[in-house]
């Protein structure tokens, strides 16, 4: 692929990739070492989005490939390293408005207690809007296993998230 | 492992026709959180992530996949190894201290070359000194019919002929 082209893909799509990929793993090394195996992936294979309808479909699948595969690795290192207790990443941007800020943290600990199949469904659905048939796609999973695992995982949400919304209303 | 790019038959490449499934109207909660912006990729990663890429050969990859997985069977098979060698060179060493040792015990120096020289002319000086063997003067050979006489004479030591009366 080349190199304009893959510039191109970053411009448009590198964002929405970091936020999915940071949504999964939490860790800003792990998002950038995900994006560096995406397109490095991209780089090395030239016709890899010839036929591609929904390239962000995509490239979000190839995104979340790569955190699984990061994620097991990640596993196998653990059972002989004790990792260290490290603070996870910021998801969201910084807000000025204290409520907003607020709201934002809560979100992001909410998030992160959810199991990674329903964090990945919601995030697709919230953050990139897409149909459950696209995320179904995307994920390779039937559909009615997408919309059922949104429907969890909002679920679990609301429960964590109602008493701050209603008061910050 | 999965082959990225395999996308036959795939759902991204289908024509967007069909009406959406389980779709409901999002709710204020939903809409909220819907609404929070995420973080935007560092823009100090895009020179990192888009360098030019060096090609990896193929089988390093593989090497990883297969190593990772039980790296403690690895180390432990590497520390057998190391334990091995080491004593196998330690026992070497020993060996070859205690053959010195001996040589130097035994008055002679680590020249085998000169030792076996030293033997050489000892061996040499030994023969040289050695008295000839006294050579027995060759009976000439007696005939057939003398070898009979000791033995009728032994013969009559241990039984003597009746004397004729």
């Amino acid at each position: 692929m080349s190199r304009s082209l893959l510039e191109q893909l970053y411009e448009e799509h590198a964002d929405a990739l970091f936020a999915f990929a940071l949504n999964l793993t939490r860790a800003d090394a792990d998002a950038r070492d995900v994006l560096q195996d995406i397109f490095s992936r991209l780089a090395r294979n030239r016709n890899s989005l010839e036929g591609i309808r929904d390239v962000r479909g995509y490239l979000l699948r190839l995104t979340h490939h790569a955190v699984v595969d990061l994620i097991r690795r990640q596993d196998a290192r653990r059972r002989t390293v004790t990792a260290f207790a490290v603070q996870p990443a910021e998801l969201f941007a910084r807000t000025s408005d204290p409520d907003e800020a607020a709201f934002r943290i809560e979100l992001a600990a909410a998030l992160s207690d959810l199991p990674p199949d329903q964090r990945a469904v919601v995030h697709l659905k919230l953050w990139e809007g897409l149909t459950f048939e696209r995320i179904a796609a995307t994920l390779e999973i039937p559909l009615h296993t997408a919309a059922s695992r949104y429907r969890y995982g909002i679920d679990k949400l609301r429960v964590r998230l109602r008493p701050l919304y209603e008061e910050l209303l | 492992m999965r082959n990225f790019f395999d996308h036959e038959k795939d759902p991204l490449m289908k024509p967007e026709n069909q009406p959406p499934l389980f779709e409901a109207a999002p709710d204020a909660l939903e809409q909220r959180m819907a609404l929070q912006v995420m973080r935007s990729v560092p823009s100090s990663w895009k020179a990192m992530i888009l360098a030019p890429h060096r090609s990896i050969p193929a089988w390093i990859p593989a090497c990883r996949e297969f190593l990772i997985p039980s790296p403690w069977t690895w180390a432990s098979l590497l520390a057998a190894w190391v334990l091995v060698i080491g004593l196998d060179s330690a026992a070497e060493r020993a060996a070859r201290n205690g053959a010195s040792l001996a040589l130097r015990d035994s008055g002679r120096g680590d020249f085998p070359l000169q030792n076996w020289q030293h033997q050489q002319a000892l061996i040499s000086a030994l023969l040289e000194e050695a008295p000839a063997p006294e050579r027995q003067p060759i009976a000439p050979p007696r005939p057939r019919s003398s070898l009979r006489g000791p033995r009728f004479g032994r013969l009559s030591f241990t039984h003597p002929m009746p004397s004729p009366v």
